[in-house]
């Protein structure tokens, strides 16, 4: 089964051949049929493999390596190894608790790439900052940490919802009026884990 | 061949030309999970394929 790369790269093959057979004997463009095969080679084609490129790139977009490719985000990929299961998102990354391939996307659904077209411009723009600009010398979150994003994975599960404090404030936790991480913190504690010790990711 | 095919020749290689090198440009982002291979697909790829339609289109009307 080839990959989603291998076929996009097929489907791109296809096309050059295509247009290197019409470009090169422009003949059959006034014969019968000419214009709809130019037509599909030079404009539908290139047009659905672009469309199909671009949502690869979103989906590849969801992956902690494409986070962690921007210079800013590096101490946050550091702050999922440290070893110190105190540490919200690096206790979560290491415990499988969430998918390692897609550490950042899980608990940021909404965030830049991955939200609606509002955020994906922020998204554009961050990576317009990150090769071209200059990026804030602290980076922080466009709103409040939503906890629909704990929910998510926790909402319903017994060890969350028989836990007495949460079921004290289960409308608050729901509503967003108590943050998750007013108690469960830090998360990213990413100015002070310069020569902490770093767990490591054992090798399958 | 008239001078009117040999221009729409012309414009058609041209055009194929613009938009296979786009297109190589993005099959080969597509290897990378980085954001610098998305800068790649969005501002060299898909400008040289929109520039080979629009050539394209061009070639066509023109024709």
């Amino acid at each position: 089964m080839p990959t989603v790369e291998q076929a996009f790269s097929l489907l791109v093959l296809v096309i050059i051949v295509l247009i290197a057979a019409i470009a090169r004997r422009h003949g059959p463009f006034h014969a019968r049929g000419g214009r709809a095969l130019a037509f599909a080679a030079f404009f539908l084609l290139p047009i659905f493999a672009t469309v199909s490129g671009l949502a690869v790139h979103v989906e590849h977009s969801k992956s902690t390596d494409f986070c962690l490719s921007c210079h800013i985000m590096e101490k946050y990929g550091t702050s999922l190894h440290l070893d110190d299961q105190g540490h919200l998102a690096a206790a979560h990354f290491q415990n499988g608790r969430i998918d390692r391939d897609h550490a950042c996307f899980t608990c940021h659904t909404t965030y830049t790439m991955f939200g609606d077209y509002k955020a994906k411009l922020k998204g554009l723009k961050h990576i317009y900052v990150n090769y071209l600009g200059q990026a804030p010398a602290k980076i922080k979150l466009y709103e409040p940490f939503q906890n629909r994003e704990c929910l998510h994975c926790h909402g319903g599960a017994r060890s969350f919802e028989t836990q007495s404090d949460h079921q004290d404030i289960r409308g608050e936790l729901t509503s967003n009026k108590t943050s998750c991480l007013d108690c469960h913190s830090p998360v990213h504690d990413v100015d002070h884990q310069n020569g902490a010790k770093l767990w490591q990711e054992p090798k399958p | 061949m008239t001078e009117q095919e040999f221009q729409l020749a012309r414009r058609l290689r041209i055009a194929g030309g613009l938009i296979s090198v786009g297109l190589v440009v993005e099959a080969a982002s597509l290897y990378a999970l980085k954001a610098l291979s998305f800068l790649a697909f969005a501002g060299v790829g898909a400008v040289l394929v929109a520039l080979g339609v629009g050539v394209f289109l061009y070639s066509v009307a023109a024709d």
